[in-house]
């Protein structure tokens, strides 16, 4: 192994820095509670967001997840949950959404409180937590503001809920999945997470979306 | 304001309609009694506020007109404003520059379009009045009482039809002088482009919404809908078609174009069994508005229905609403057109005057905005809905002097004829207006009988005419039904409608209010069982089918019942009622003033002309004599061309077709149309680094790189610290993915052109894809990670396809294997130079040396504090470089350690050019930079990456390269080195021999490391060899061409050993 002079000057390290990771979303607004988790820090109310009827839009780009695909997905149980039978459908299970999005594949998000699982060690697993940006649509008017969003047919009555739409926002593929009239939850490619937050907002003005924490997010979900 | 439903708050699905306080905004602005004012402060012009009065007279808004100041009232149209202060000429016509002034007011010619607040072709008959708008009259010399180009009107005779197409052009020399000339004169409206000023400040992102003064701080908007029954027309048989639907669960979107629901029983105040109709209307609208399953649109206008039922159109912003325009997309199972009816104009001479106007706008004038349309009227009319509004203008204070009914005696209701006589009005049934009187504007009006039997004048400031009623074809135009011409009622109705599509309402020649709803109801209930039934036919045993809120099969007879009940109702009410056939007014001699069509100065005379030379159908005809070209489109010119034309060719009625109508019906705003103009694109973990370091960046597919860190875009500081000390760049975008499963390597084998049984643990293998024809299409490198499981790059450009391509060459072979893209979950920093590793080294615990990490190795490394990074040892920029691959989010964490344990060799970030440059010196190929359509991989120097051995895999492009692996005369890619003193060529520049050209300049740069220029270029095979020398030419400026020349040098002109990639 090589030890040049530089060795000694080495260990440039983070010099007690605790926050590490970054989210691709930036909301233009004062948080009012921060939280640091796993080297994230995660906003849970911004100012003067209580003052607000909604909706909002919430980053949870830090919530992890999971990318699980098999030749026989359905015979499966990735950490422990079952595979929803049909393309589109998801299972909520505690803090776990499971969504089935095709012959093969399934989609694993923690939304819950509470510490994550690790990464079963097992061939199937490919954690992608780092690949999206995740955003949630919470509060009264989401069907609304989402309709300057996507073409989507999002909050189709004859769909029961919670249930998975693949298709464009914004024009950005995307993965959407609709939990109820006041919550919907999309991840999308990271590298648009800052542009496609800051179109969002702008269209959704109209309907009086604004940032959200993530407490407002965990009200409804809950 | 968008009279729009929101949605139920908390758990459930669904959002359906509403009670959402906008909901019925626009009704709920109804003005109080008297307008607000106390009776006897009327306001002049203006009448005393009725029950169906929209415009509040205590809230005065003042404006001006051509800078004049103006008041009108909160409720008014810009027209109806202007009118009621006694404003008669709007603008002037086209061609002859006439005095136009209001004729419809729904916008169905081009007499009222003026520029408001800057903004040209604004419809002053359909635009809401707000305080402070500036409004200009257009297509005018001076002011619009005194246009100085009005004698034009007295030289008609130059103008025939066609006449653009057949005058003028001898000498042809001079044809450029009068082409610009009537270019100026005719057009209609002016752009200025200082008000061209988008969202951001940019110009020419659009003239309209963010131009104009009032629009200020307003944003563009649009919206998508979803709906089972989109319902297009909010009068009383749309309304009935929403609340069957409605009732059927189905959700429902209604959109109309006025700001109020009720169609034209709005403003009728006639008692219909016990109440007045537009009472009536209100019952409907506000059972609609109760309607959880119904979302009503006002303001919204449809510009077109289009494939699979999607219906397009705009929402305009009231006062208040955060949009001018909201632009809007209804993807609908079914598509109900109750569009309604409309006058059919009358053709008389000089019905454009100022004065002369349909039925409907002198009804709407003095009924909705409360003015008074004239002092003395005539009326020419052809149905019964305009002698009930002689008697109501007649109740409201207007002299009606006469009702000539174009019918023959005894087509009329009798009981309004009656109404009339007890007014001591007189009707005269097959009489119609010849002529009016009046040089600038109506001062009489001359009648005759239809059968030549007499003639008689009258004395009036008012002329109501139509030759009856049309259906509002031109949604169902759009939607491509069938359209035949009915002899019963005298219009064009539909025959033949698409499937899920259902006409209802007045539009299919009822005139019966209670007909009206019931041909709603049988819409609506027909659409229902459209919806359930496509559903039900839709459901797979054990599927759909069971889903809650879908129909089972049994179901979706309820609605087919229904209909049926509904068809048997409708049958028991009164029928179509019978039209009215007149082509034109008794005794209009040649017609040269009797206008067709108003937007195009198109008179029955030109008509004639065009059917003399052979344009003899209303389409030729249009395209001719501009019949219908206009912003009306079919509105005001369609059905009379058509039945004129047909008696001209001496044809029967019933074979002549009205002329086609096309999207947008009405015109939206081209920034509406434009849409938000959102710039949603992909950025780099480290894009905000690279912006605060003053880095320019482009657009490269979905991203925003970094092209340069600094202005000098030669880059010389960038590829200098990375050839003497150390650089950093940012390829996060670089393409990453993860291939397992027991076949991963089966489809590796498929699309990689090499064996890539080869590939190892710890070790990067390079490869290429190539396509069906063996070009070139990706490359990138391959680890072998475990057991049937890989991790590969490709370049930035194809990742987003990748995944497509694997799936799409494997497509027959069900094949085991599973793909994940981490293009996104990996951020990429490539640390590279001479001092790459004693940088790396300062983050790292891991052994890094040249001994336990050579060239092309892979290893997974920790940086900092515990940063799991896959670290890959490449060469892509010719210099030593470890490229780390860590999770995106940690990107800017590992970025600010190297930075940091890189400051005291004095690190430097470099961009894309740099490293195009960098590796080109290296003479390693860009995809699409040294490749092209007509060369594979073997013609670009790549050729050893093919396993030709392997026929097994059936490699994708193996049998191309195969046969063209020996074929003369291909281009081939060479190096060069451009001859000292010869010139400076440039990417692009053409490669000669003799005076033909033989290829291309695809990359050269002047290399401050080898301190001469190099370059790749394309060129015929055979025509450049080692050592030779080519000849490249290139324009330095237009018709001035320069020419230099170069010696083929074999790449890579830099480190052609490789040492340093390997030190």
């Amino acid at each position: 192994m090589t030890r040049g002079p530089a060795r000694e000057a080495r260990r440039v390290s983070s010099r007690g820095r605790t926050s590490f990771r970054r989210s691709p979303v930036v909301f233009d607004a004062t948080p009012a509670a921060t939280e640091l988790r796993d080297g994230w820090t995660v906003v849970l109310r911004y100012v003067n967001e209580d003052r607000h009827p909604g909706p909002w839009l919430v980053d949870l780009t830090h919530c992890r997840r999971w990318d699980f695909q098999d030749a026989d997905v359905e015979t499966q149980t990735p950490m422990d949950l079952p595979v929803p039978e049909q393309y589109g459908q998801v299972g909520v299970h505690g803090p776990l959404v499971i969504n089935r999005m095709n012959r093969t594949q399934v989609a694993i998000w923690h939304l819950g409180e509470g510490d994550p699982p690790s990464t079963p060690p097992r061939t199937g697993f490919t954690e992608t937590t780092d690949g999206h940006g995740m955003l949630a649509f919470v509060g009264p008017g989401v069907p609304q503001a989402l309709e300057h969003l996507t073409p989507l047919d999002l909050f189709d009555p004859a769909r029961p809920t919670p249930f998975l739409t693949q298709g464009p926002v914004l024009r950005v593929p995307c993965q959407i999945v609709t939990f109820a009239a006041n919550l919907a939850v999309m991840t999308f490619a990271r590298g648009y997470g800052e542009t496609f937050a800051q179109a969002a907002l702008k269209s959704g003005a109209i309907e009086g979306l604004r940032p959200g924490g993530e407490g407002s997010f965990h009200r409804v979900f809950a | 304001m968008v009279a729009d439903a929101g949605a139920k708050t908390g758990g459930g699905l669904p959002d359906r309609g509403s009670p959402d306080p906008s909901v019925g905004r626009p009704d709920s602005r109804r003005p109080p009694p008297h307008g607000g004012l106390p009776e006897g402060h009327l306001p002049e012009g203006r009448l005393p506020p009725g029950p169906t009065c929209r415009v509040d007279l205590s809230q005065p808004l003042e404006f001006s007109f051509v800078g004049r100041p103006v008041t009108g009232f909160a409720g008014d149209t810009v027209a109806s404003a202007l009118y009621a202060s006694g404003v008669r000429f709007f603008g002037r016509s086209l061609k002859y520059h006439r005095p136009r002034g209001l004729y419809s007011m729904e916008g169905e010619s081009s007499n009222t379009l003026m520029a408001i607040d800057g903004v040209p072709n604004e419809c002053a008959e359909t635009t809401e009045l707000r305080a402070g708008m500036s409004v200009r009259a257009q297509n005018v010399r001076g002011d619009p009482r005194t246009d100085r180009f009005a004698f034009i009107d007295r030289f008609d005779r130059l103008m025939p039809a066609g006449f653009y197409y057949r005058l003028f052009h001898r000498p042809y020399r001079l044809w450029p002088l009068f082409q610009n000339g009537l270019r100026r004169m005719a057009g209609t409206g002016v752009l200025d482009p200082r008000r061209g000023l988008g969202e951001g400040g940019r110009v020419g992102s659009g003239f309209r919404a963010e131009g104009s003064v009032r629009a200020e701080g307003r944003i563009r908007a649009e919206r998508y809908l979803n709906a089972d029954v989109a319902v297009i027309g909010g009068g009383a048989g749309g309304m009935a078609v929403a609340l069957a639907a409605a009732k059927r669960g189905l959700r429902v979107c209604l959109f109309e174009r006025r700001p109020w629901l009720g169609g034209h029983l709005a403003w009728r105040v006639r008692e219909f069994e016990g109440a007045s109709l537009s009472r009536r209307a209100e019952v409907l609208a506000v059972r609609l508005r109760a309607n959880a399953n119904v979302r009503v649109f006002t303001r919204s206008p449809v510009t077109g229905v289009w494939g699979e039922n999607l219906v397009t159109g705009f929402t305009s912003g009231a006062e208040g609403d955060p949009f001018r325009e909201c632009h809007w997309e209804c993807r609908a199972k079914t598509v109900v057109v109750a569009a309604g009816c409309m006058d059919r104009p009358l053709v008389f001479n000089h019905n454009d005057r100022p004065g002369v106007m349909q039925v409907g706008a002198a009804w709407r004038l003095a009924r909705v905005y409360g003015v008074k349309p004239g002092k003395a009227a005539a009326f020419s009319v052809g149905d019964d809905l305009s002698l009930e509004a002689a008697g109501d203008l007649a109740d409201l204070g207007v002299r009606v002097q006469v009702v000539a009914d174009a019918r023959e005696a005894g087509r009329q209701d009798a009981a309004l004829v009656a109404g009339l006589g007890e007014r001591g009005i007189e009707v005269l049934p097959g009489w119609a207006a010849s002529r009016v009187t009046g040089s600038k504007r109506v001062k009489g009006c001359e009648l005759r009988a239809l059968d030549g039997e007499g003639s008689r004048r009258f004395r009036c400031d008012l002329v109501v005419s139509n030759a009856g009623m049309q259906p509002r074809i031109g949604i169902l135009a759009t939607v491509k039904a069938e359209l035949a011409y009915c002899a019963h009622t005298h219009s064009y109705q539909p025959i033949k409608l698409p499937r899920g599509v259902f006409a209802a309402g007045s539009m299919t020649g009822l005139r019966d209010p209670r007909s009206i709803e019931a041909s709603g109801r049988l819409a609506g209930h027909r659409a229902a069982a459209c919806c359930v039934g496509s559903a039900a036919a839709t459901a797979q045993p054990g599927r759909v089918a069971e889903r809650p809120g879908m129909p089972k099969p049994e179901q979706a007879t309820e609605p087919a019942h229904a209909a049926e009940s509904a068809l048997r109702s409708l049958r028991s009410l009164p029928a179509p009622a019978p039209g009215c056939d007149i082509r034109h007014g008794p005794g209009i001699g040649r017609g040269a003033k009797a206008f067709v069509d108003l937007d195009e100065d198109g008179t029955y005379k030109n008509v004639v002309e065009s059917a003399v030379q052979g344009f003899d159908v209303p389409e030729l005809a249009k395209r001719f004599g501009g019949f219908g070209l206009g912003p009306g489109q079919y509105r005001v010119a369609g059905q009379n061309l058509a039945m004129i034309m047909a008696d001209l060719r001496g044809d029967p009625v019933e074979t002549a077709t009205p002329t086609t109508v096309r999207p947008p019906l009405v015109p939206p705003s081209l920034a509406t149309l434009a849409g938000p103009g959102h710039n949603v694109h992909k950025r780099t973990p480290l894009h905000g680094e690279l912006a605060a370091r003053g880095a320019l960046f482009r657009r490269a597919g979905p991203w925003l790189r970094a092209r340069y860190l600094s202005e000098d875009t030669s880059c010389r500081e960038e590829i200098l610290g990375v050839r003497r000390n150390v650089g950093i760049l940012d390829s996060s975008p670089l393409g990453k993915f993860r291939i397992y499963g027991p076949d991963a390597l089966r489809a590796l084998q498929r699309v990689y052109i090499s064996d890539m049984r080869k590939a190892r643990a710890g070790r990067c293998m390079y490869s290429a894809m190539c396509n069906d024809m063996g070009q070139l299409v990706d490359d990138g490198v391959v680890v072998r990670e475990g057991e049937h499981d890989y991790y590969f790059t490709t370049s930035s450009g194809r990742a987003g396809s990748t995944v497509e391509w694997f799936r799409y060459h494997t497509r027959y072979d069900g094949w085991d294997y599973n793909l994940v893209n981490l293009t996104d979950v990996l951020g990429s920093l490539n640390i590279a130079g001479p001092n790459a590793r004693r940088v790396l080294e300062r983050v790292t615990d891991d052994d890094v040396s040249n001994e336990s990490f050579p060239y092309m190795g892979c290893r997974h490394i920790t940086v900092g504090d515990g940063v799991r990074a896959r670290c890959l040892r490449l060469g892509f920029v010719g210099e030593l470089s470890f490229e780390l691959h860590v999770p995106a989010s940690y990107c800017q964490y590992v970025w600010d350690l190297v930075v940091e344990a890189g400051a005291d060799f004095g690190i430097q970030p470099f961009g894309l050019e740099a490293q195009y440059c960098l590796r080109a010196e290296k003479g390693h190929v860009i995809i699409g930079a040294e490749s092209e359509a007509r060369v594979t991989l073997t013609d670009i120097g790549m050729g050893w990456l093919w396993d030709r051995e392997d026929t097994a895999a059936k490699k994708v492009g193996a049998p191309a390269l195969r046969a063209c692996a020996k074929q003369p005369g291909r281009m081939k890619l060479v190096g060069f080195r451009v001859d000292e003193g010869s010139g400076s060529p440039r990417d692009g520049a053409v490669v000669v021999d003799g005076a033909e050209i033989v290829g291309y300049v695809c990359t050269t740069r002047r290399s401050e490391a080898l301190g001469w220029q190099y370059g790749m270029a394309l060129v015929r095979e055979g025509v450049a060899v080692r050592g030779g020398s080519i000849r490249i030419r290139q324009e330095e400026a237009p018709g001035r061409a320069v020419s230099c020349t170069a010696t083929v040098v074999p790449p890579p002109f830099y480190d052609p050993g490789g040492k340093r990639l390997r030190s």
